[in-house]
């Protein structure tokens, strides 16, 4: 006699996150899977809501700066340059020549920092966690040139409301630019062994594809909307010194992990490369000028290149100091959905790759 | 816009007051030209909470702006722009928006905070300096 | 394309020496414009409370009766907003950092400095 076993078929709903050992900072998915395929990703937030935004009206509006750039440790300077340029947009400031073309230096100085940073991390969710250590080696010198010029490896701190708190000297920061060269090269070769070993190859290629037009429609920014054929970068609208010189934005094609991992490694070396054209034409000058007095009643929306995409900074004033709202629209808030999107299909094993080449940063997402 | 009242940005930017009705027929008109939304802000006021809808295509921003009277019912964009959910689940928890028919909602737990409630600015208020506050 | 270029990196990597410092046997010099921790030239401050005002860690708390002024080192962020906006110019960023402090005593991280006593009355 044989007994019949009904058997459970279905999608399995299985949690991913908030504690992960690839994540940097808690996520959390409910990931619908058939087998090992997953058919539909719900993601949660909220770990890190600090409400930053809250304290906007309890600060005087320049010393609001140092908490605009503790949104997140990665994208500290732009976040407080960011605040800024928007704050001087509404008092109708212009901020001397040196200034901006500083703050041009330190963006891109975060922008190698937060991609080296990124390349380890995806290396470390690989598992080639060689590579994560040699990518986070190569990235102390950059630090150690921020330390050096502003003052912090990490926070920064030059950004004030006026222009910047720091006046490194022309001297110094051609000798910063030379002591990173060895990180430069260590880059291009990491850079080699990341998208022409097999293993590598292997793990990313034709993985989590986002497609031209859904990036676009569900809002992507940043490598993420270049990497899937879009040439879009804000940096072109001209703020700080960005207008000024020759500089070019990367674009691939494939939407695929690897190119999201090209598109950010080739953005470093430009980087490296636009770092040695603002050295040599850094104007002299004054570093900042005094803001003093209210502004004027009235709103600011200034966006600004982050290394992981568009930021919007909304900030309105009501004719006081404290102003009465200020409000970050962050480039992985903007990313969420076509993270989710680009999930859908994937393999299980997959996913820590997917979600690290979208790089992450949820301390900006929930402020 | 009253006179007097600044409005500074990045790029070109114009601003328009609509009624909460024409948002979708907007919205829709928008993204078959090719903008995609950017933001959606909520800034606590007396009459209520003001929502801008800020749509972008390139370096350009328009802006669709309007007020959101306490308890009134808001159409949620998502039919239109699904990538808006994040948005507007943020807005009905934090300011208490009735935003109706969100594609993915949270009901309530998008950020889980210890005292769930209005982001009222204008409400709160914490002990000056010399008080020995913070 | 070199032959197993990862190889080659781990290998030297086992004959050159660490990449990590022995922190706190060996302690880095900080350079020049590194932002440590303030300051104070408490002789010249005036107790107007500015620095308190402005502070955005609220890490200042200034006594104008008892003519003290106290930072706690664990709240200060080293951003130099009551160096700029000190009217006396008694306040600096300078570039050594703060000393830890021994988890038994964590009242040691609250720095504070006191004029002259306010009770004693100034001689005649």
């Amino acid at each position: 006699m044989s007994v019949a076993v009904k058997k459970e078929t279905g999608p399995t709903l299985i949690p991913f996150g908030p504690q992960h050992p690839v994540l940097p900072e808690p996520l959390h998915f409910d990931l619908l899977l058939e087998d090992e395929k997953v058919v539909g990703a719900t993601p949660q937030l909220g770990y890190i809501h600090r409400g930053l935004e809250l304290l906007c009206d309890k600060r005087d509006l320049a010393d609001y700066v140092h908490v605009a750039e503790r949104i997140c440790g990665i994208c500290s300077f732009m976040h407080g340059m960011g605040y800024c340029e928007a704050v001087e947009r509404l008092f109708g400031v212009a901020v001397p020549d040196r200034a901006r073309w500083l703050r041009t230096f330190w963006c891109e100085l975060e922008r190698i920092q937060s991609h080296l940073l990124w390349l380890g991390l995806a290396a470390d969710a690989l598992g080639f966690e060689n590579l994560f250590m040699a990518a986070w080696r190569a990235r102390e010198l950059v630090v150690d040139v921020a330390e050096e010029t502003a003052g912090g490896r990490v926070i920064f701190g030059s950004a004030i409301v006026g222009g910047v708190a720091r006046d490194p000297d022309d001297e110094t920061l051609r000798r910063c630019l030379a002591a990173m060269g060895p990180a430069r090269d260590e880059t291009l070769r990491l850079a080699e062994i990341m998208l022409r070993d097999a293993t590598v190859v292997h793990r990313l290629a034709r993985v989590g594809i986002l497609s031209k037009e859904a990036a676009y429609r569900l809002g992507a920014v940043g490598p993420m909307l270049r990497a899937s054929g879009h040439d879009y970068d804000v940096r072109r609208s001209g703020y700080a010194a960005y207008g000024e010189f020759d500089w070019n934005v990367i674009v691939e094609e494939r939407g695929d992990c690897q190119a999201r991992a090209l598109v950010r490694l080739r953005e470093i070396e430009e980087s490296f490369a636009m770092l040695e054209r603002i050295v040599a034409r850094m104007p002299s000058g004054p570093v900042s000028v005094p803001v003093k007095g209210p502004p004027p009643p009235g709103e600011s929306w200034m966006r600004v290149e982050q290394p992981r995409g568009e930021v919007l900074y909304y900030v309105r004033s009501n004719g006081t100091r404290q102003l009465q709202r200020f409000r970050v629209r962050t480039p992985t808030f903007a990313n969420v959905p076509a993270m989710v999107e680009a999930l859908k299909g994937a393999s299980l094993a997959d996913l820590p790759t997917i979600v690290l080449t979208i790089d992450p940063c949820i301390s900006c997402t929930e402020r | 816009m009253n006179e007097g009242y600044k409005l500074a940005g990045s790029g070109p930017m114009t601003m328009e007051s609509i009624g909460p009705g024409d948002l979708l027929p907007r919205a829709d008109a928008l993204g078959k030209e090719g903008w995609r939304i950017v933001q959606i802000l909520a800034v606590s006021l007396a009459e209520g909470v003001e929502l801008s809808y800020a749509f972008g295509l390139a370096h350009e921003l328009r802006i669709l702006r309007f007020v959101a009277a306490p308890g009134s019912p808001v159409p949620s964009l998502t039919p239109v722009f699904p990538a808006a959910f994040l948005y507007e689940n943020e807005i009905h928890d934090l300011f208490g928006v009735a935003i109706e028919r969100i594609a993915v909602d949270w009901l309530g737990k998008t950020y889980d905070v210890a005292e769930p409630g209005r982001f009222d600015l204008m409400r709160l208020s914490l002990p000056s300096v010399e008080e020995g506050g913070r | 394309m070199t032959l197993l270029p990862m190889s080659r990196i781990a290998i030297r990597n086992l004959f050159t020496k660490p990449a990590t410092r022995r922190y706190p046997a060996f302690v880095r010099e900080p350079f020049a414009a590194t932002r440590g921790r303030v300051v104070i030239d408490h002789a010249a401050c005036s107790h107007c409370l500015a620095c308190a005002r402005r502070c955005p860690a609220a890490a200042i708390v200034v006594d104008r009766q008892a003519m003290s002024w106290r930072i706690d080192r664990f709240a200060c962020v080293i951003c130099g907003a009551c160096v700029r906006v000190c009217p006396k110019k008694c306040l600096a960023i300078t570039n050594q950092r703060s000393r830890p402090v021994d988890f038994a005593d964590l009242a040691g991280r609250v720095e504070e400095h006191r004029g002259p006593i306010a009770a004693e009355a100034p001689d005649a």
